[in-house]
């Protein structure tokens, strides 16, 4: 009954096509690119800021969770709506509002896909530079909400260094701008903490993002190792140096075996680890550094070092990198990535205990990763079909992350905390820590009902979802014949 | 002499001064204040105290400089914690042995310390290539108005776990939270260095030079312009050329490979075709200009009652017009500098009050009525009345004083710093 009123209620704002509530609609939006899940009762396809508001009200008049999504290329569950409840996707919202090639900003709807950002300012010789892996797929906003990275964020920062305004609905319905298109706004900064706030604090309807100019020559160094040992101490010998290139990725064995039987790169399968460095700027001197970069990389035992300047070259030393998830399918059916971080020198031994833990769990791990800025990626291999094996990848992939915190590093450098990683907050922080988040949410989102349990470890009132996770992880997910335990009626966000 | 007598504050003194040396008797004096009911205002340098309201409370000053070490400093890592006490010029210093720094350099000099840097978050000319301060800023510790310690971010360059406090007590001007401790990401001292100055007749000349390097891909450290006065000032400490058809002047410094920096420096003096006078400077001349520059409109504590200090946010397009409308009041002597790529004016004026609040106005209405925004930094009672603390005060500050109350519930800390 309830149910139905809702319904009414939305189809009125978003019209019959704008509305998506029946089970096999619903599937499509019960994932995001992370392992969890949950199913959403009704899904809407706003336009406009006004319908994001009509939305949330009549959300608020239900008592329906929101979940807001993007692209849902998300790692970590941050758009699975868990809870069940209202998910608002926001991929109908794709207007770039404004180039200005002058104070080089953009405006832009938060369902804008981020490469298209930088198509846009192209014409301009601009381009908006976090550039996470995703990034012909996914969203501004979801990048807002994740404070996502990606390669080049070594020398120009991650999202929030580039998001200089937004225009926010809270969860009551009151739409707030922050920030602006004039950088060091007075008062708290409320652009600084809503990004990377995941969707707990308020749904991002608007962004005005900065934009740089695009570098005038690019020349990219493929170096090649025996031991990712000697890889890492060039890393942090190319940094200490003095220079910090645009990127500096890295690859080890299996992640390099796996990328030359997808497709020919040219990486030596019998390498323990390359490198690849993209040394970006001006043309003069820019040959000079990037030789001085193979020098150290040879000083650290580099067997070969290639350089690439013709832009041809350059795509197909990255087209290894850029296609190493996608081609783990050649050593398992599945894989879960990790995105922990540890301070740079802390490289050569945390990998060094990744490779044991992977060994202790009898699972296989690729590292691909950006070890500029010591972010790592294990990815476990595994074949989710396997329950146990299951169990044993999230086993590894919470004690890899203990790791890297007891190294002095992070849980996430650029995926998030989400549903993934919410209990192992405390590794992270104290309780008084989380509390004082807690409280700065309760300042937006009091009655928790914007993205409830994700970031935070999982409360009362979330803990029948996670044991719903533990089930699902003791059973085959992917090939699970049938609709869940759950039958359509039963409103569990009541 | 009364101990309390230093840390006056609009005229008054607290009743008591504490000098904690760690982060536990930091917290163990915010403990005792909550007993007491106390309000708290953290002192580093003093050099920023100006900025905000006068606290409406004030009973206890937390003096912030005994905890002035570095807590670690990873240089293979680029990362450094400190305490919040340590003056920057201290911490550049101990960084210099390493070939790396923590490229700020705002308003109040070097002197500053990291805490009271923070707490303000105003950036200086550096900014151009680095960032305001909470760019910079990875982790923080703070001690909350009941005595918790708490933190957020971490020591790593890349880091999204939990909410962003660092940014968020960044600028907040000691209402949330008593800094104790920073991380920051550092960078690497550019290997070469080159300086060149450019004097033109009229701001709009200026204009071509400041946006070309804003899209410049050889990113220059700094891109400042100076209006007349500015410059004048600063030839009083550096030794620098007289040119009195020159009004405005644009001082780049670029950094970094030696070919890099040539290029930039080609480039600028390209964009620069308007220009009346160029000069270049390297080396310690350099040095001690770039010394100098920040502090052009450094704020001073207590405010004189003849001064006012102002800061402007506008895009970079809007810089000109900017400098025109502050230069356009005949009663008023104005000192104005702006960060040229960023659109970020620092200004103060000297002149009987009413011209002064009459320039204030003018400026507020500019920085309005082009979507900028505008803060009084410094200035007498009467001007704080008239223009505010900031404008716009659009409907986000719900939004902040929601989260001061649940922060400081009762009010405790720098009480009415940012007009509540």
């Amino acid at each position: 009954m309830k149910r139905e009123a809702v319904l009414r209620e939305l189809r009125e704002v978003f019209g019959p096509r704008g509305v998506l509530w029946e089970a096999h609609h619903l599937l499509l939006y019960e994932y995001d690119a992370s392992i969890d899940k949950g199913r959403p009762d009704f899904v809407v396809f706003p336009t406009s800021t006004e319908q994001v508001v009509a939305a949330v009200r009549i959300a608020n008049r239900y008592g329906l969770p929101i979940v807001v999504r993007g692209a849902g290329t998300g790692l970590s569950g941050g758009a699975v709506a868990d809870q069940g409840g209202l998910m608002i996707v926001t991929t109908r919202m794709r207007r770039i509002l404004e180039i200005d090639p002058v104070n080089l900003r953009a405006v832009v709807q938060p369902g804008v896909v981020n490469l298209a950002v930088s198509q846009a300012a192209a014409a301009y010789g601009l381009y908006y530079a976090p550039d996470p892996s995703s990034q012909k797929a996914c969203t501004i906003g979801g990048n807002v909400a994740e404070n996502s990275g990606g390669p080049h964020c070594l020398a120009y920062g991650v999202t929030t260094h580039h998001v200089l305004g937004l225009e926010v609905v809270l969860p009551d319905g009151e739409v707030i701008e922050v920030g602006g298109a004039a950088l060091d706004w007075p008062g708290y900064d409320l652009t600084g903490l809503i990004v990377g706030s995941e969707g707990t604090l308020g749904i991002v309807t608007k962004a005005i993002l900065r934009l740089l100019p695009q570098p005038e020559a690019v020349v990219t160094l493929l170096a090649v190792f025996d031991t990712v040992d000697q890889a890492s101490e060039a890393v942090s010998a190319i940094i200490a140096d003095g220079t910090i290139p645009g990127a500096i990725e890295m690859m080890d064995r299996t992640a390099i075996q796996a990328v030359e039987s997808a497709k020919r790169c040219g990486y030596p399968t019998d390498a323990g680890a390359v490198l690849l460095i993209d040394v970006e700027g001006l043309t003069e001197g820019l040959e000079d550094l990037a030789h001085h970069i193979a020098r150290i990389c040879e000083h650290y035992d580099a067997r070969e070092v290639r350089v690439a300047t013709d832009p041809v070259e350059r795509e197909r030393l990255w087209s290894g990198r850029k296609g190493a998830f996608g081609a783990m399918g050649r050593l398992a059916p599945s894989y879960y990535v990790q995105d922990g971080v540890v301070p740079r020198d802390q490289l050569p031994q945390v990998l060094r205990r990744i490779q044991e833990i992977g060994q202790r769990y009898g699972l296989v791990i690729a590292n691909v990763f950006h070890a500029g800025d010591g972010n790592l990626h294990p990815l476990i291999l595994f074949d989710e079909r396997d329950p146990e094996q299951t169990r044993r990848v999230l086993e590894a992939g919470a004690e890899i992350l203990r790791a890297c915190v007891e190294a002095g590093g992070s849980l996430t450098g650029e995926h998030g905390i989400g549903l993934e990683k919410r209990d192992l907050m405390p590794l992270l922080f104290s309780p008084a820590d989380l509390e004082a988040m807690a409280r700065i949410k309760a300042a937006f989102n009091p009655e928790n009902r914007l993205n409830p349990c994700k970031m935070f470890p999982s409360t009362k009132m979330c803990l029948e979802t996670w044991s719903r996770r533990r089930a699902r992880m003791a059973e085959p997910i992917r090939y699970r014949a049938g609709s869940p335990e759950m039958p359509p009626e039963e409103e569990l966000w009541i | 002499m009364d101990l309390t007598e230093r840390y006056r504050l609009d005229g008054r003194s607290p009743r008591s001064v504490i000098h904690p040396r760690t982060v536990e008797e930091v917290a163990e004096a915010l403990r005792e204040a909550a007993r007491s009911g106390w309000a708290v205002v953290p002192w580093g340098s003093g050099a920023h105290q100006g900025y905000g309201e006068a606290p409406s409370r004030y009973d206890l000053a937390l003096d912030l400089t005994g905890l002035s070490g570095i807590v670690r400093h990873r240089p293979a890592n680029l990362t450094v914690r400190v305490e919040a006490g340590i003056r920057l010029a201290d911490l550049n210093a101990q960084l210099a042995a390493h070939g790396q720094w923590l490229p700020l350099d705002p308003p109040p000099g070097d002197s500053a310390t990291i805490g009271g840097i923070l707490a303000t978050g105003l950036s200086g000319p550096l900014r151009a290539r680095y960032g305001p301060p909470r760019d910079l800023l990875i982790g923080i510790r703070v001690v909350l108005a009941d005595g918790t310690v708490v933190q957020g971010g971490g020591e790593v360059v890349k880091n999204v776990a939990g909410y962003d406090l660092p940014r968020l007590f960044c600028g907040s001007l000691g209402t949330l939270g008593v800094i104790v401790e920073a991380a920051f990401k550092l960078w690497p001292r550019p290997k070469t260095e080159a300086t060149a100055l450019f004097g033109f007749a009229r701001a709009e000349d200026a204009m071509p030079l400041t946006l070309g390097l804003l899209r410049h891909p050889g990113f220059p450290l700094a891109v400042e312009v100076l209006n007349a006065a500015a410059w004048a000032e600063l030839r009083r400490q550096v030794s620098l050329p007289e040119t009195p058809e020159a009004r405005i002047w644009v001082l780049v410094r670029a950094g970094g490979w030696p070919a890099s920096v040539e290029r930039v420096l080609r480039d600028a003096e390209n964009l620069a075709a308007a220009a009346q006078a160029r000069e270049r400077l390297s080396g310690d001349a350099a040095a001690l200009l770039w010394a100098h520059v920040p502090r052009l409109t450094a704020l001073p504590y207590p405010p004189p009652p003849d001064g006012l200090w102002v800061r402007l946010g506008v895009l970079p397009a809007q810089v000109a017009e900017a400098l025109r409308t502050l230069e356009a009041f005949p009663d008023v002597r104005v000192i104005g500098q702006a960060q040229g790529t960023a659109g970020v004016i620092y200004a103060r004026a000297h002149g009987p009050l009413e011209a002064l609040l009459g320039w204030g106005e003018a400026l507020r209405s500019f920085a309005l009525a082009r979507g900028g925004h505008f803060t009084l930094l410094n200035g007498p009672e009467a001007a704080r009345r008239a223009l505010g603390l900031w404008a716009p005060q659009r409907p986000e500050i719900a939004a902040m004083q929601r989260i001061k109350a649940q922060l400081d519930p009762h009010g405790r800390l720098s009480p009415g710093r940012m007009g509540w």
